[in-house]
């Protein structure tokens, strides 16, 4: 059963026609068990962020199949993407994203907005969330008034609150200091322990030893999936 | 998503941008306020004109008959002083059924007034009229004349044009021509019509001379209008219904009048509604072209919300990454834009009682408050923001989010 796994990933392939088509993803065939944690390494252009777009259901398919949670995600309608995204998924970006007029725990709520999830006690919902990641003291605060790891945590947070059980993280540490990205890291070391799984995009070898795997993109292709053993260290 | 969220989420946007949605509102506040200032001076203007002039007359069973002239340009409301109504055509209809009276209304020009030392030129008309044309005219003092005599009847606003006017004082007027005529005051009477000038009302014979030829070949006095009196209310209307059948058919009148002009038979609730239907015209005209400034406003806010669909790309691939849906983000776009256009049309409302009430006090006309319109303004700012949202909510909503939350 596909349940079992949290991503099945068939030969999958995107094409973008930039004056000349650009094959961002050529033939991708990947498949993370559940509860995994997963690094994508490769260099700029290899797709890896591609990848990550099409586990986070942003962009569509080519061809191939792909497969999150038993559903097939290539044959959902627009809507049927956004409902799964606010629901399955949880997403981390390396500049945060969070909504800079929202303060922390309305940021952390906005997935509640969208879901069908009841909206009673979004606010008791988010602060668990924020105290889960460690920056429960500062739940009306602007993203303007706190540190990037801070900010990075509330992202976190966000990306929890629908209780996913795929987070996806794209250079979560690339904007923070060797030791903020260090303690940022140990958050999703935890998450990964209690059960989520993780897939994380960094060029960054030491944060891809946080993984249990390292998948090497180049080109579209994979080139390599090397195992690191046990997570947890 | 809950209609409740999507409106504190929007409305912070609008707030997060404070300058610029002040500046995206103006449009519409001009362009309500400039539609509210023109319906508070049409209505004020229509008040002045009219006053109370149907409460206090409309109850009388009276027909006016007038002459009305078409106007070359434009539109506008005439009646010719031409003098068509003939002594038979009186008669004719006086001995209709359900007709108590026909009064004439005679004009006679005057070029100057004078009432014991004080003289004025101009300014105080003077009407021939017979003793029934006072049937339903409240006294204040005195009578109505006697016929064949130099007795007068007076207006208020005569008495007070030279301070105190009683009944017994004499009256002189100069005619154009320079015939002097001294009458007697008889009476005087409560005119309460808004911007009736002083008047002298005298007798048809002996002071008015206006004789036409008729075409049964014989020469009679003639008017321009006729002031017709039905027995009661109820029998109004068919007194109404004869009077216009002769005066429209083998009357003098009709073989009289020139061939643009039309006989008007009218009660005095129709005349006030024909004025009140023309002004009504006038100010819907003026605030159509003042409505205009309403769809730059519309421009304006659909330019500014285009303008901030690209600066929050980046927010609306967030929204999308943690789930919106297309509707989602039309929704809030749209909800934005409509919030602008109420907040834009209710600061206009206020705006144009502003501006009208300043004009209004300036031409000392009464106030009015034509609520109705606030009512329309108010839909028409929610219709302007929908209208003006639903090109920039889309754009908004096509927003791809790989693309707005753009890396490599």
């Amino acid at each position: 059963m596909s349940t079992e796994h949290s991503v099945i990933a068939d030969s999958i392939s995107r094409t973008y026609y930039v004056g000349e088509p650009v094959h961002a993803l050529d033939g991708v065939t990947l498949e993370l068990p559940a509860g995994s944690f997963t690094a994508v390494m490769g260099p700029s252009g290899s797709g890896k962020s591609t990848l990550l777009n099409m586990l986070g259901c942003l962009d569509t398919i080519d061809e191939g199949t792909l497969t999150i949670h038993g559903r097939d995600v290539g044959d959902m309608s627009e809507r049927e993407r956004a409902m799964f995204r606010s629901t399955e998924l949880g997403f981390v970006f390396q500049a945060f994203y969070l909504m800079p007029r929202l303060r922390a725990w309305e940021n952390v709520s906005l997935p509640l907005l969208f879901g069908e999830a009841p909206t009673d006690g979004r606010r008791a919902r988010a602060e668990r969330m924020l105290d889960r990641v460690g920056v429960g003291d500062r739940i009306d605060h602007l993203p303007n008034e706190l540190s990037g790891g801070q900010r990075q945590r509330v992202a976190i947070a966000r990306a929890l609150v629908n209780e996913p059980r795929l987070l996806l993280a794209d250079e979560p540490t690339g904007n923070l200091d060797t030791k903020t990205g260090a303690s940022i890291m140990e958050l999703f070391t935890e998450l990964h322990v209690e059960g989520t799984s993780v897939v994380l995009v960094t060029h960054e070898r030491y944060i891809a030893e946080y993984a249990e795997q390292v998948v090497h993109m180049v080109d579209g292709r994979i080139t390599e999936i090397e195992p690191l053993g046990e997570v947890g260290r | 998503m809950r209609a409740r969220d999507t409106f504190s989420f929007s409305w912070r946007a609008i707030r997060g941008h404070k300058l610029r949605s002040t500046l995206t509102t103006l449009g519409v506040i001009i362009g309500v306020g400039a539609i509210i200032t023109f319906m508070v001076l049409g209505g004020a203007f229509s008040e002045n004109v009219l006053g109370n002039f149907d409460e206090l007359y409309g109850d009388q069973p009276l027909l006016l008959v007038q002459t009305q002239t078409p106007l070359d340009d434009g539109f506008g409301l005439i009646f010719s002083m031409t003098p068509i109504y003939t002594e038979h055509d009186i008669a004719t209809i006086e001995a209709m059924e359900d007709v108590s009276f026909v009064a004439p209304l005679g004009q006679i020009a005057v070029t100057q007034t004078r009432v014991g030392g004080q003289q004025v030129t101009g300014g105080v008309s003077v009407s021939a009229t017979t003793p029934a044309g006072f049937t339903f005219d409240t006294f204040l003092d005195g009578e109505a004349f006697d016929m064949g005599t130099n007795e007068a009847v007076i207006n208020r606003q005569v008495s007070d044009r030279f301070d105190g006017v009683e009944v017994g004082d004499t009256i002189s007027f100069t005619r154009e021509g320079g015939v002097v005529t001294t009458v007697t005051v008889r009476g005087i009477i409560d005119e309460d019509i808004p911007n009736q000038p002083p008047t002298i009302y005298v007798p048809v014979d002996p002071h008015y001379q206006q004789i036409v030829e008729t075409p049964r070949g014989t020469n009679e006095r003639a008017y321009p209008m006729l002031v017709i009196g039905a027995d009661s209310l109820e029998t109004l209307r068919s007194a109404q219904d004869m009077a216009r059948a002769y005066l429209h058919g083998d009357s003098d009148a009709n073989a009289l009048k020139s061939d643009r002009d039309t006989i008007l038979v009218q009660t005095i609730d129709d005349l006030v509604q024909q004025i009140t239907d023309l002004l009504d015209q006038i100010t819907v005209f003026i605030a159509g072209i003042a409505g205009i400034a309403l769809v730059v406003g519309a421009i304006g806010i659909a330019n500014i919300m285009i303008v901030s669909v690209v600066e929050r790309t980046r927010e609306i691939g967030i929204m999308k990454s943690v789930g919106a849906t297309r509707r989602h983000i039309i929704q809030l776009f749209l909800v934005e834009s409509i919030i602008l256009g109420v907040i834009g049309a209710l600061l206009g409302v206020l705006l144009g009682f502003g501006i009208g009430a300043l004009g209004v006090m300036a031409l000392e006309w009464p106030m009015v408050y034509p609520l109705e319109w606030v009512v329309i303004a108010t839909g028409m700012g929610l219709i302007v923001g929908a209208l003006a949202g639903v090109y920039p909510a889309w754009r908004a909503a096509s927003v791809d989010p790989v693309i707005a939350l753009g890396r490599e």
